[in-house]
């Protein structure tokens, strides 16, 4: 199996599978629009907004979902459901707050949809249920509408129904 | 979707950018990256957030600030109508309103839903947003004539070209839009044929001579929605639901309260009698709804066929007061007939006979979820004790202050120590309990809004709730639980699974998890 090696903004570099570090759209682009040839294997990849540890995460995520089907296509807009993390995944993401965060701009930055996916997931969760100040609180979000806008928004939310 | 990440990509991460379109040696050198520290302030990832989550998250999420705001309004509209066109957005408001949709969600606005026809004499804004609207919500009210509102419709169906589903009340001057090919200038049956989803309220006016005109239309409905009463002829109905058997896969059908199946033949046996038509062969969802004074042989008569159908997965059965003498006839049957392919049962009434729950339930072995509004106990042990597979479990209770939900859901007595040592020792019992459903993911408790005398203490948590090792979701109610069970309960839950209290002056935030790299 052919390898790449990826290294962390930190200077680590991870020797990965080509078909693993092809999960992540951005550097499958990467690949194909340089050409790179399986003998090419000396060259690093380096990944400026990817700290080691992240990247260590992320290959391990990458690595146990390597045989995983590509997500279908979706355009239905209902509520999606979030009770079906798998297990493998959940023991993965439990880890606080600030590396889940590193993980989603990682996943996003690496267009890795399935980790995207699940990561997104998981905040819903953590969203649900909850008034707009608890979630600020939660996600150290600062308010910045005046009072005329949030009264305006309160307003629109009272005519909207559910389908 | 690919160009949408693409675009974010080039945005955010400009050095992959540039790496794509120049040089590799460029790039090789790294470039430190405006750090973005939350990821949720970037339009896509917010995004990806809020298509798992419910409206009323979203309304939430609306008022959390200024960017959140800007991505949830566009996923929210895709999702709700507005409500009460008439009564609360006056014609000032849905020109603004129409404006803001245009230029704000062109493409997300997709449904319309109005009450009374007023709003409609401004239709220039209509010209904005028609062309958007994929779903319409349409009901009269009692200020306009019924001449009108026929005018009015047609009027309005011509402005929404692209028209998917339709929700309307048919009375004795909406029924005329079905009798011809043209009615004020709109050619209705074509405009009707392109439906997917299409629901009838009738009031008495689904007449043999709308019925006849109906069945005329080449229809390509998914969803139908139907009442049935006392003058829709029992024959005739089925020829439409049997027209409708290429592209059907979810249908409702609801009895009037008054139906008593006059013109029904209850001594003939044969397939040809029965009101679902056994030729629906992609038929997925199906949703009965019976009401007091019906006479249960009908409803029999309806489920057995349907449950025969090859590819049904979704029944539900919702009744007012469906008495004794139903369940006696209907269950034994319905257990009889085994069905491979249903996932999910839902079942809702006052009065179900409970004699036909002690029957096993596994006949139907793939069921996985399983919503009961106001069961009784007997019911509820009986799913306990026969579906062992169920993943998801929804139980809307009764505010009956004779039961201890406690000790009637976990099947364990409680002492009188118990109500204030919660953890004290579980004493044997032969009754089912919730703990004998080992694959449970998601489990949601609900009550009436006013139930003083209902709660849920520790004892469900220690007893019940902690022996859910697949538990990844639980809605219940919550300000007797103690702080030190909740975490215990948290510990002993998956990670990271959602736990929402409601009734909690303080909702409960559980401790992070120390983080776990390497």
């Amino acid at each position: 199996m052919p390898v790449v090696r990826l290294q962390s903004v930190d200077g680590e570099v991870f020797p990965v599978d080509v078909e693993i570090a092809r999960m992540s759209f951005a550097i499958r682009n990467m690949l194909d629009d340089l050409g790179v040839q399986d003998n090419d294997a000396e060259e690093v990849i380096p990944l400026p907004n990817v700290t080691g540890p992240i990247l260590r995460k992320v290959i391990e995520w990458c690595t146990h979902h390597k045989d995983d089907p590509p997500p279908p296509e979706e355009d239905d807009t209902r509520e999606k459901r979030t009770d079906d993390i798998p297990a493998w995944d959940q023991e993965f993401l439990r880890v606080d707050q600030a590396v889940l965060f590193d993980i989603i701009l990682a996943a996003n930055y690496l267009d890795i949809k399935g980790l995207l996916d699940v990561t997104c997931k998981t905040v819903a969760n953590m969203i649900k249920g909850k008034t707009p100040e608890e979630i600020r609180k939660l996600f150290n979000i600062k308010n910045d509408f005046t009072p005329a806008e949030e009264e305006q928004i309160r307003k629109e939310n009272e005519w909207c129904e559910e389908k | 979707m690919l160009v949408l990440k693409a675009v974010t990509i080039n945005r955010i991460m400009d050095p992959l950018a540039k790496l794509r379109a120049n040089s590799y040696n460029f790039y090789r050198w790294g470039m430190p990256m405006p750090s973005i520290k939350n990821p949720l302030y970037i339009d896509v990832v917010f995004e990806g957030v809020v298509k798992y989550l419910d409206a009323q998250s979203i309304k939430a999420c609306r008022q959390v600030c200024r960017k959140w705001n800007e991505v949830s309004t566009k996923i929210l509209l895709e999702r709700v109508f507005f409500h009460n066109f008439y009564e609360q957005v006056h014609a000032d408001n849905f020109e603004s309103l129409s404006h803001f949709i245009s230029s704000n969600c062109r493409k997300s606005f997709r449904n319309l839903h109005i009450r009374g026809l007023s709003i409609l004499r401004v239709y220039k804004e209509l010209n904005l947003i028609g062309p958007q609207v994929h779903k319409l919500k349409f009901y009269r009210t009692s200020f306009e004539t019924e001449a009108e509102s026929s005018r009015e419709l047609c009027r309005l169906l011509e402005h929404l070209p692209n028209l998917q589903c339709l929700h309307m009340d048919l009375n004795d001057s909406t029924e005329k839009l079905f009798y011809g090919g043209r009615m004020f200038g709109v050619d209705v049956h074509k405009k009707f044929s392109q439906l997917k989803e299409l629901q009838l309220r009738s009031f008495d006016s689904l007449n043999k001579r709308t019925l006849e005109n109906l069945i005329k239309i080449p229809w390509q409905l998914n969803t139908f929605e139907v009442t049935i009463d006392n003058r829709v002829p029992i024959e005739l109905m089925r020829v439409l639901l049997s027209k409708m058997n290429a592209t059907l896969t979810e249908l409702n059908i609801c009895f009037a309260w008054s139906y008593e199946g006059y013109n029904y033949d209850l001594t003939n046996p044969t397939e040809d009698n029965w009101i679902i038509p056994t030729n629906l062969y992609h038929l997925k969802k199906l949703k009965i709804g019976a009401d007091r004074g019906n006479d249960p042989q009908i409803l029999c008569r309806s489920l057995v066929a349907a449950l025969q159908l090859p590819r049904l997965k979704t029944l539900k059965l919702f009744g007012e007061s469906i008495e004794g003498s139903f369940g006696k006839m209907i269950f034994p049957r319905l257990w009889d007939l085994q069905s491979k392919s249903l996932t999910s049962l839902k079942l809702g009434s006052n009065y179900w006979d409970t004699s036909c729950f002690v029957r096993p339930i596994s006949v139907w072995p793939n069921v996985k979820e399983v919503t009961l509004y106001f069961p009784s106990l007997e019911i509820i042990s009986s799913v306990f004790a026969n579906m062992e597979n169920l993943e998801k479990l929804h139980l809307e209770l009764k505010n009956d202050m004779g039961i201890q939900w406690d000790s009637a859901l976990t099947g364990i007595k409680m002492s009188d120590g118990d109500a204030n040592n919660n953890q004290g020792r579980a004493r044997p019992s032969s009754r089912a309990s919730i703990r004998f459903l080992k694959s449970l993911k998601s489990l949601k408790i609900e009550f009436p809004e006013y139930s003083p005398g209902f709660f849920f203490t520790d004892f469900f948590i220690y007893h019940g709730l902690i022996h859910l090792k697949e538990l990844q979701y639980l809605h219940i109610r919550g300000e007797k639980f103690s702080n030190k069970a909740l975490q215990d309960l948290k510990k002993s839950m998956r990670p990271l699974a959602s736990i929402n209290l409601v009734n909690c002056e303080k909702p409960y935030v559980p401790p992070p998890h120390p983080g776990q790299i390497c």
